[in-house]
């Protein structure tokens, strides 16, 4: 779903979210970009000031999960016992079920307590969250997840 | 959000902690990640409620008349000042930055994990943008 734009909307995008179009709410990206294309000048003051912010934020280094916070928390899962909301192939036992990756993704994510991570766009964080969260589904035994192929610590 | 390596670590454990507590009784309405965010979220939350009781009114750096400008600072220095200005945010206005600008995360899931609504929280994004313009600003005049 698209929605129509006019400049002064426009504006208020750059100014909430930066001078990158994609990181527009989706209903409204396309129309934007076509707008700032079609007349650049318009918005060249207010993208030159949204560039140097945007700019600044990307100085701040990337978060990574130290792997000894990532052990603890797979050290702190609970004892392991069967996954009961479906019968179907649920052999899952924690904390075996939990890929490290899928965790680490995670845990990246939470770890808000630190505002240093490089911005990121929507695209390159959805897939991991969507992992991690499909991990999580089939564990509690809502999906079906093959947990089979993960590679788990 | 809280500047501080140590302490954003606990906060995750301790999110993990509350998340295996609840597995057994989880109930998908909504996604597993968003209620794990929100969590942590709110451990941030408290933590800095602390710190404004502990320490009132104290943030140093974004008033120290000494800070060399950003155009003159090393990256570490400039990284530092970016960091302290978005720490000297309102608590809910760092979140929506740091959802959004540093992690990536969608409209519709920062407003999910912050419970708020999209238009807030553009709103609080729009207000975040400024204020920090205006402390690098600041920071660059002096």
């Amino acid at each position: 779903m698209t929605k129509s734009l006019n400049d002064a909307r426009i504006l208020d995008l750059i100014e909430a979210y930066g001078a990158d179009p994609a990181a527009f709410p989706e209903a409204e990206r396309a129309g934007a970009a076509r707008r700032l294309a079609e007349a650049p000048a318009v918005f060249a003051t207010a993208l030159a000031d949204a560039r140097r912010l945007d700019s600044a934020l990307r100085l701040l280094p990337e978060v990574t999960v130290p792997p000894a916070l990532r052990a603890s928390l797979l050290a702190s899962a609970p004892t392991p016992k069967k996954a009961v909301r479906s019968g179907a192939g649920l052999k899952r036992f924690l904390p075996a079920w939990l890929p490290a990756g899928a965790l680490a993704s995670l845990a990246v994510g939470v770890l808000v307590g630190v505002n240093v991570a490089a911005p990121v766009s929507v695209a390159s964080v959805t897939p991991a969250v969507d992992e991690a969260d499909s991990v999580m589904y089939a564990a509690l035994g809502f999906g079906d997840y093959d947990l089979m192929s993960e590679t788990t610590e | 959000m809280l500047g501080d390596r140590t302490e954003a670590e606990d906060v995750t454990q301790e999110t993990f902690i509350r998340a295996w507590k609840a597995l057994p009784t989880w109930e998908p309405r909504a996604k597993f990640s968003t209620w794990l965010h929100r969590v942590a979220l709110n451990l941030c939350y408290d933590i800095l409620r602390k710190r404004r009781e502990s320490l009132p009114g104290e943030l140093p750096e974004m008033t120290d008349p000494e800070l060399t400008p950003p155009e003159r600072l090393d990256q570490s220095e400039r990284v530092q000042a970016i960091e302290a200005a978005i720490a000297a945010l309102p608590e809910r206005q760092a979140a929506a930055l740091t959802l959004c600008a540093l992690q990536g995360h969608s409209q519709a899931e920062a407003a999910e994990i912050m419970e708020t609504s999209e238009e807030a929280l553009e709103s609080l994004l729009a207000r975040a943008r400024r204020s920090l313009r205006t402390t690098l600003a600041e920071r660059s005049a002096a």
